[in-house]
């Protein structure tokens, strides 16, 4: 999808052509109305705008924060869960063990080199699908069974109760992480925020006085105003635009506990 | 002090040993991890006052892993150096070119690194293995790819002495589930040029391949492999060198590559004798850079003193052979040597790792 493309890779540059054009239609739409005839707008009125605008954003900005950091901790969740899968996997006979360990790492591979890459777009890898497929199969067969003459220890039992629990929390853990890689944002919350940017971008021109005060209060208006909607942007896009980078949190962690 | 003995090699204040290697060109890599590991040993030793008052002393010649280069560095060993005693040769060809000269000198051999059969069937009295052979790792790998459904297996071998010993203990091993290779191609030694051998093996469409060859060699052979859209899972034997492996294949094709090893987990330091060596290692070097084969170096090199000890303050060559025979099993920590009159293979310990992720760390 070009466009998805498109606002993934540039969206933060979009996102500011945007309110630049909001800008300058509403400079042109001041001056047009002040040569229409004489128009005594208080600048106090702005003061209430600009708090609705901010609190506003500011609320919708909590929302995507809130939720980048549960995608956050369903990423650390899951790493934690490959890590303690591996270390429970120690207790199998080598040529057992290193079966579990690779089908381990392949998982976790696929998800650093492939699933970052396809949840940008919010949507799921095929090669991890079949990587945790894979890890799963060998799960269910008597392979992943440590022999019975194994001696009984704390970490032969710990690894019959927790094997199956960990299998099932990575799949649990990967479907969060990816229903929350991306977070949907409705296009009228962003017209709504566009709308109320026009309104304080119009007011503020209004009320100035001579072109050298507007030409400062619109540089100002742009410098500060688009910021919270890039910020409701970046978080609601982390691993596109590199807030979270699954690729080395996810390797780091493999190199740490598999090795 | 020890009294001067007429020895070769055994001089009042030192033992000379002499170790021919490829220490430099496409396999460099090999000879060289394994001669800093022994030499982790040979200091340590030395700053202990030697052995019986005898300091070892290593003459090192490269022989590029060139079986000529290899003849003529042994001549010069005991003709030239007069060593005490050979260690650690680095190759099949290498020391199937020596061999003439060890036996017409009655010199031992002690701990090269090689798995091959030329070597241990029939049994070389002046021979001493600690690694277990290719044909043991061999059939670790094939096992291992059977039992979890990879039977299309392929074979890639070096066109030399190696090789051939690698493909006979392969097919061998297929043998025995009667199973047969989907394709059987021979590589170059010391070469890159495997573009038509990958593109045959990629043609068969297996489910595995298992090379033996070296690290120049096989890092090229699977970036041929790959371009020619085959997936199949990669196996080697130890021999390719595991950290000159990592380092010679692009980040993107190391994930997933296999390779079986003849000594415990280098970064494992629940093994003793791993701890052991990883200490000395930090003790003697700002920059910890452990590995299987500087693992296998250091392994040796205890054997090695181990045995120069039990010969006494006047060792003669035989007296080592006697020594060595007369060991028994020693435990080095976790790795169990044994050897008797009729027992010249050391240890059976084999153990498959992979390399994983871009990295290139191992897992086992």
């Amino acid at each position: 999808m070009p466009f998805d493309d498109l606002l993934v890779n540039s969206g933060v540059l979009v996102l500011y052509g945007l309110f630049v054009l909001l800008t300058v239609a509403a400079l042109i739409l001041a001056r047009w109305v002040k040569a229409r005839g004489n128009l005594q707008l208080q600048a106090g009125l702005l003061s209430p705008l600009g708090s609705l605008y901010t609190l506003t954003t500011a609320f919708l900005l909590s929302n995507v924060i809130f939720q980048f950091t549960n995608l956050r901790t369903a990423v650390t969740q899951e790493v934690v869960t490959i890590s303690k899968l591996g270390a429970v996997m120690s207790v199998l006979p080598p040529e057992q063990r290193v079966e579990a360990r690779r089908l381990l790492y392949d998982y976790g591979e696929s998800i650093a080199r492939d699933e970052a890459i396809t949840m940008r777009q919010g949507l799921p890898s095929d090669t991890t699908q079949v990587a945790i497929d894979r890890l799963r199969d060998f799960l269910a067969t008597s392979d992943a069974s440590p022999p019975p003459t194994l001696p009984k220890t704390p970490e032969t039992a710990n690894y019959f109760r927790k094997a199956s629990d960990f299998g099932f929390d990575l799949i649990d853990a990967r479907e969060r992480r990816l229903s929350l890689a991306r977070q949907t944002f409705p296009f009228r919350l962003w017209l709504a925020i566009a709308v109320m940017y026009f309104a304080l971008a119009l007011l503020t021109f209004l009320v100035q006085g001579g072109a050298w005060t507007t030409t400062w209060a619109a540089t100002i208006l742009l410098l500060a105003a688009p910021v919270p909607a890039v910020m409701l942007y970046v978080y609601a896009n982390p691993i596109a635009l590199g807030l979270l980078d699954i690729t080395t949190i996810v390797e780091a962690v493999m190199e740490r506990s598999l090795s | 002090m020890p009294s001067l003995a007429a020895e070769p090699g055994i001089g009042p204040r030192s033992i000379l040993i002499g170790q021919s290697a490829a220490f430099s060109g496409p396999s460099g890599a090999l000879g060289r991890e394994y001669r800093e590991g022994a030499h982790e040993v040979f200091d340590q030793v030395n700053a202990q006052g030697g052995i019986h008052g005898r300091q070892l002393v290593m003459v090192y010649r490269d022989d590029r892993y060139e079986p000529g280069l290899a003849a003529r560095n042994t001549a010069r060993f005991l003709q030239q150096d007069k060593v005490f005693a050979l260690f650690g040769y680095v190759g099949t060809p290498t020391v199937k070119a020596a061999l003439p000269l060890i036996e017409r000198d009655q010199v031992p051999l002690i701990a090269p690194l090689t798995g091959a059969q030329l070597i241990r069937k029939p049994l070389n009295r002046l021979i001493f293995n600690v690694r277990a052979s290719y044909h043991q790792e061999i059939e670790a790998i094939i096992r291992y790819l059977v039992r979890f459904g990879r039977r299309g297996i392929a074979i890639a071998y070096q066109n030399d002495a190696f090789g051939r010993d690698g493909l006979k203990g392969a097919l061998e091993s297929l043998g025995r589930r009667k199973l047969r290779p989907v394709a059987v191609v021979p590589v170059p030694r010391n070469s890159s040029r495997t573009d038509e051998a990958a593109r045959r093996v990629a043609l068969a469409r297996p489910d595995a391949v298992l090379l033996v060859s070296t690290y120049g060699t096989v890092a090229s052979f699977v970036a041929n492999l790959r371009r020619h859209q085959s997936d199949a899972q990669v196996m080697n034997v130890s021999f390719v060198g595991s950290n000159a492996l990592a380092k010679a294949l692009p980040p993107a094709l190391r994930h997933g590559i296999g390779i079986s090893q003849v000594v415990p987990f280098p970064w494992n330091p629940r093994v003793t004798v791993v701890r052991d060596y990883q200490n000395t290692i930090r003790r003697n070097r700002s920059s910890a850079d452990y590995g299987f084969s500087s693992l296998e170096g250091y392994l040796a090199a205890r054997m090695l003193v181990l045995a120069l000890e039990k010969a006494g303050p006047n060792p003669t060559r035989a007296g080592l052979i006697r020594a060595m025979e007369s060991m028994g099993t020693v435990d080095l920590g976790g790795y169990r040597v044994t050897f008797a009159p009729d027992r010249r293979n050391g240890s059976d310990f084999v153990e498959l790792s992979f390399l994983v992720g871009q990295q290139g760390t191992f897992i086992h």
